[in-house]
């Protein structure tokens, strides 16, 4: 199992991360990006099972990461990590192709209860 | 930077500082430290007050345009960013203490607007310097927080949207 995680600031990324193996998922290998345009080249170079990916980023936001995957026929499995927790962001994320949104700040808990499904 | 609030909406309005402060302890219990508390303080310190200042700055863009400022001494930035990267504070790089300063914010942010309409983008978030601060002013709504030893200055203002690079002398300043 290979999860991409996406996002501008390495500290979050390294929290991620932790957050990951916290909830359990000691076994996944886990590739970085610090944008939505990065984020592409690394889907098609690494072919990850899933992608978290925070929304708001220089070069190419979250939204517009997913658009332009699925724009391109790729069905990579695809979820937010993202300070914008409101339901308008749900419903848009959803309309996208995300399978959830995550809202920061999250617990590993909350990592456990949404990715037991996907992972 | 421009603090004109001209024909804007007040803010006091609009944003509860009891929600501010409500919001940025979550943002603190889950990242940064769960077992000291973040304890709503009532001596508000001002941004320039405290020593060599990081201060985090994210825009809410809409019908309020607010920009949010999270402000706090280099020694506690320091120790923010050593605490969300697990890691001795004099473990981390000036970059991890920027990056740190402004994920909280943009944390923070994030959950202002989500409490806010709909009808609001959040902006990128910058750190910078406190003389880019704005002013105290009639709609500036405060929330000042006790993290231990250190001061954390929340507030949220009417400002022009602008996304500030983190300046290069600020860095310095931090070394």
């Amino acid at each position: 199992m290979k999860v991409l995680v996406c996002d501008d600031s390495r500290v979050m990324r390294q929290i991620v991360v932790r957050t990951l193996r916290q909830a359990g998922f000691d076994g996944v290998d886990v590739v970085e990006a610090t944008n939505g345009a990065e984020g592409l080249d690394v889907v098609a170079a690494e072919r990850p099972d899933l992608v978290l990916s925070d929304w708001n980023m220089p070069e190419l936001t979250g939204i517009d990461f997913l658009s332009h995957l699925r724009a391109r026929g790729d069905a990579t499995p695809f979820g937010f990590v993202t300070s914008e927790g409101s339901t308008e962001m749900r419903d848009r994320a959803a309309a996208a192709g995300a399978l959830f949104l995550i809202a920061k700040p999250f617990d590993a808990d909350t990592f456990a209860e949404t990715l037991a499904g996907v992972l | 930077m421009s603090t004109a609030t001209g024909d804007l909406p007040a803010l006091a309005d609009h944003v509860d500082p009891a929600v501010v402060v409500e919001l940025t302890q979550a943002v603190w219990a889950s990242f940064v430290d769960a077992e000291v508390e973040l304890l709503e303080r009532w001596d508000v310190p001002g941004a320039d007050e405290l020593p060599d200042p990081v201060v985090g700055r994210v825009d809410i863009v809409g019908a309020l345009d607010a920009v949010v400022h999270v402000a706090l001494a280099g020694e506690a930035a320091r120790e923010l960013a050593a605490r969300m990267l697990g890691l001795g504070a004099d473990e981390v790089a000036v970059d991890d203490v920027l990056d740190a300063t402004g994920e909280i914010t943009n944390m923070v942010g994030g959950n202002l607007k989500a409490v806010l309409a709909d009808d609001h983008r959040l902006g990128l978030p910058a750190v910078t310097a406190p003389g880019l601060l704005p002013g105290t002013t009639s709609g500036e709504v405060v929330a000042a927080l006790q993290w231990g030893e250190h001061a954390v200055l929340v507030t949220v203002s009417h400002a022009e949207p602008v996304h500030l690079p983190r300046p290069t002398e600020h860095k310095d300043s931090l070394s």
